[in-house]
């Protein structure tokens, strides 16, 4: 009697299979993360040379290596470099920090700033700056206590942590907004009509001031913070499977989320520091980088998605009205709100894990 | 189950003390308190007309403004938050926090903006309209989404609220003058006003209030949910409407003449359950009486928790309300 054997699986025709996908995707990853760098790199270029004062790409090359135009260098080193370079850098923590809550969350409204937790950094700042006429530094440590502030909050008020029930994470964290933009009001109206003006534009999230010592700040933090938070968000992915899950497969689910959080906080905090709130973009960035990959979350993606609006939004900020330099968090603002909006209105039955 | 309550008269009658030693602590305290004798007799004085000339009757008329204003803003507002409770059956509908109020003041700085309109008669209209499209925006994709409908609703309001902002700041940054009447205004403060400007207000609030206090009945049928109410014979939606229309008409009235003020429309009706239960025929006058008690109670406590200066009394409601709010969402089933 012969035993009927089962046909062995073809396991190299699966692995095959396998290896194939995902070599699409790492293909899908690299054209995405390539075609964002060449939109960054195009966008910060017109930031830089166009706009309202034209500059020649060899102006740029020779004021950069030290020759003095007159006019031309203040204004490229003074108002378009800085500020292009601000708005890179601040996009990228805002997307990547942003990405990082709503892939915790697994929901794309769960965001720092739907969240408060830029809020915290502004009304701390902006506390420290008009209350105590703090000088940058004490301003920036505020804004980092303010957001660690909220962080904490809403973790302990909510009961839960940001993976279990976004729902009621999120809103707890606009009770807190909500608070925290009537101290916001508050010190305004403390304050005398210029640091009240001053005060407002850094409030809508603006690029206008930032000067050079501001930007190493920025750009310290971002280069320690930001290569963790990456590293970190490698490993969130697994946690989003489940805390079970993780556990089985060696991450742990806890302190994986807690580092995520701090370095979440760094980043927004600094960034707030610097450029005001900025609003919609950590928001935006995520939803978008996800729709770019097919749905597969990226942290340095939704980075690039976010310097790429705040570089493109400021121009618009800023030469779209002539005459009119606004703020760039209007423009994020209006673009931002409509599309939270579309995305509320287009929303499924949210599936909550217990 | 029974609960056994008091009796319907002796709460009222406790409502009634309360909002007459709220008012009475408001017309005595702040940076110079009055003794509760001086306060009467100033009162006696300027009803019959012989001010004595001392420096307490300036004070005192002063505080008699706010306090007016503070027992009809207080009324305002706490009998609009309890109407859109009950129309969304969202315990966290409150005009500030489904974005009413923004609307309100967008169209008002958009007025001071682009028409130079700057009276409480004229940003009574603009901020009835942009309560109404933000009503009716917040509405719509409340009910064209799947998703949670609580949740949906709050998150609108602040996707409303957050949009304006960036609109208002456009126009701020770029207009000091706005700015300087502005910063005052959105704080939400019942101070330094005179009572007069409540006749500005006088025809909508009226009409409005006529409204949300005879709404009980739609609110209990809107509470059994749609279809039991088409099946009662209610007429749904033109019922609903026009309550709803009176509750942004409450709200508008209120930020024409303090400005926006949070959570109070949120937290008196929830308070007000605790005593009533879930009838809004009960609820409603019972929001209308502990309304504008918190309103003066706050009101009164700004005065003195930072001498020699006050906090405003929409400032005080936030961080009062916040806590509250949290409350409510950890008791709702909401996750």
């Amino acid at each position: 009697m012969t035993v009927q054997t089962r046909p062995a699986p073809d396991l190299s025709a699966a692995l095959g299979a396998m290896s194939l996908a995902t070599r699409a995707v790492r293909r899908r990853s690299l054209v995405v993360l390539t075609g964002l760098l060449v939109l960054l790199l195009g966008l910060v270029a017109a930031r830089v040379l166009l706009g309202d004062y034209t500059i020649t790409i060899p102006d740029f090359v020779r004021i950069v290596t030290g020759a003095d135009i007159p006019g031309a260098s203040y204004i490229l080193l003074e108002s378009k470099l800085p500020r292009a370079v601000a708005g890179t850098l601040a996009g990228l923590a805002l997307g990547a920090t942003g990405a990082t809550f709503q892939t915790m969350a697994r929901n794309p409204l769960a965001s720092p700033d739907v969240l408060g937790i830029t809020l915290g950094c502004s009304a701390a700042a902006v506390s420290a700056a008009v209350l105590l006429d703090a000088p940058g530094g004490m301003v920036s440590l505020a804004a980092l206590g303010g957001g660690a502030a909220v962080a904490v909050a809403l973790v302990v008020l909510s009961g839960t942590h940001p993976g279990a029930a976004p729902g009621r994470m999120i809103l707890v964290g606009i009770a807190l907004a909500a608070m925290l933009v009537s101290v916001i009001h508050w010190v305004l109206v403390r304050a005398d009509i210029y640091q009240a003006h001053e005060a407002m534009v850094w409030l809508t999230g603006s690029l206008n001031g930032v000067t050079w010592s501001e930007i190493r700040l920025l750009t310290l933090v971002v280069v320690v913070a930001l290569p963790l938070l990456l590293y970190v968000g490698s490993h969130l992915q697994v946690v989003e499977l489940g805390d079970d899950l993780a556990s089985g497969l060696g991450r742990h689910p806890r302190a994986t989320r807690t580092r995520a959080i701090a370095l979440v906080v760094v980043l927004t905090a600094a960034t707030t520091a610097v450029c005001g709130p900025i609003a919609f973009v950590a928001f935006l960035s995520g939803p978008t980088a996800r729709r770019l990959l097919r749905g597969r979350p990226s942290l340095l993606t939704a980075g690039l998605v976010g310097a790429v609006i705040v570089v493109a939004a400021d121009y618009l900020a800023a030469y779209a009205l002539p005459g009119n330099n606004f703020p760039v968090g209007v423009v994020t603002g209006l673009a931002g709100a409509p599309f939270l909006l579309w995305l509320l209105a287009t929303s499924r039955p949210v599936k909550e894990t217990a | 189950m029974t609960r056994t309550r008091l009796p319907t008269g002796a709460v009222v009658l406790l409502g009634v003390a309360a909002l007459a030693v709220a008012a009475c602590l408001s017309l005595a305290i702040g940076s110079r308190s009055l003794s509760p004798g001086a306060v009467l007799d100033g009162l006696t004085a300027l009803v019959t007309g012989e001010a004595s000339g001392s420096s307490a009757d300036g004070i005192l008329s002063a505080r008699l403004d706010r306090t007016l204003i503070g027992l009809v803003v207080g009324l305002a507002v706490a009998l609009s938050g309890a109407a859109m409770q009950g129309l969304t059956r969202n315990p966290l509908a409150d005009p500030g926090i489904l974005g009413v109020n923004s609307g309100a003041a967008l169209a008002v700085v958009l007025g001071l903006q682009f028409a130079g309109i700057s009276t409480v008669g004229g940003y009574l209209w603009l901020a009835l309209l942009g309560g109404l499209v933000t009503a009716v925006l917040v509405y719509a994709v409340a009910s064209v989404s799947q998703g949670d409908q609580s949740l949906t609703m709050v998150l609108t309001g602040a996707a409303v609220t957050a949009g304006v902002t960036s609109v208002i700041a456009g126009v701020l940054v770029s207009n000091q003058g706005a700015l300087q009447s502005f910063r005052f205004w959105q704080v939400g403060s019942v101070a330094g006003r005179d009572a007069v400007i409540i006749a500005d207000v006088l025809p909508l609030l009226v009409v409005s209030l006529l409204i949300v206090g005879l709404s009980g009945p739609v609110l209990n049928a809107a509470a059994l949910g749609e279809d039991l109410e088409r099946a009662l014979g209610q007429r749904v939606h033109l019922a609903r409407f026009v309550v709803a229309v009176g509750a942004v008409g409450l709200a508008a009235s209120a930020v024409a003449l303090a400005g926006p003020i949070a959570f109070v429309g949120l937290v008196v009706p929830h308070v007000v359950r605790l005593v009533t239960g879930p009838d809004y025929r009960r609820i409603l006058p019972g929001s209308a009486l502990v309304g504008p008690v918190l309103i003066l109670l706050t009101d009164t406590l700004g005065r003195v928790v930072t001498p020699p200066s006050e906090i405003q009394v929409g400032i005080m409601t936030a961080v009062l309300g916040a806590p509250v709010l949290i409350l409510l969402i950890r008791r709702a089933v909401l996750r």
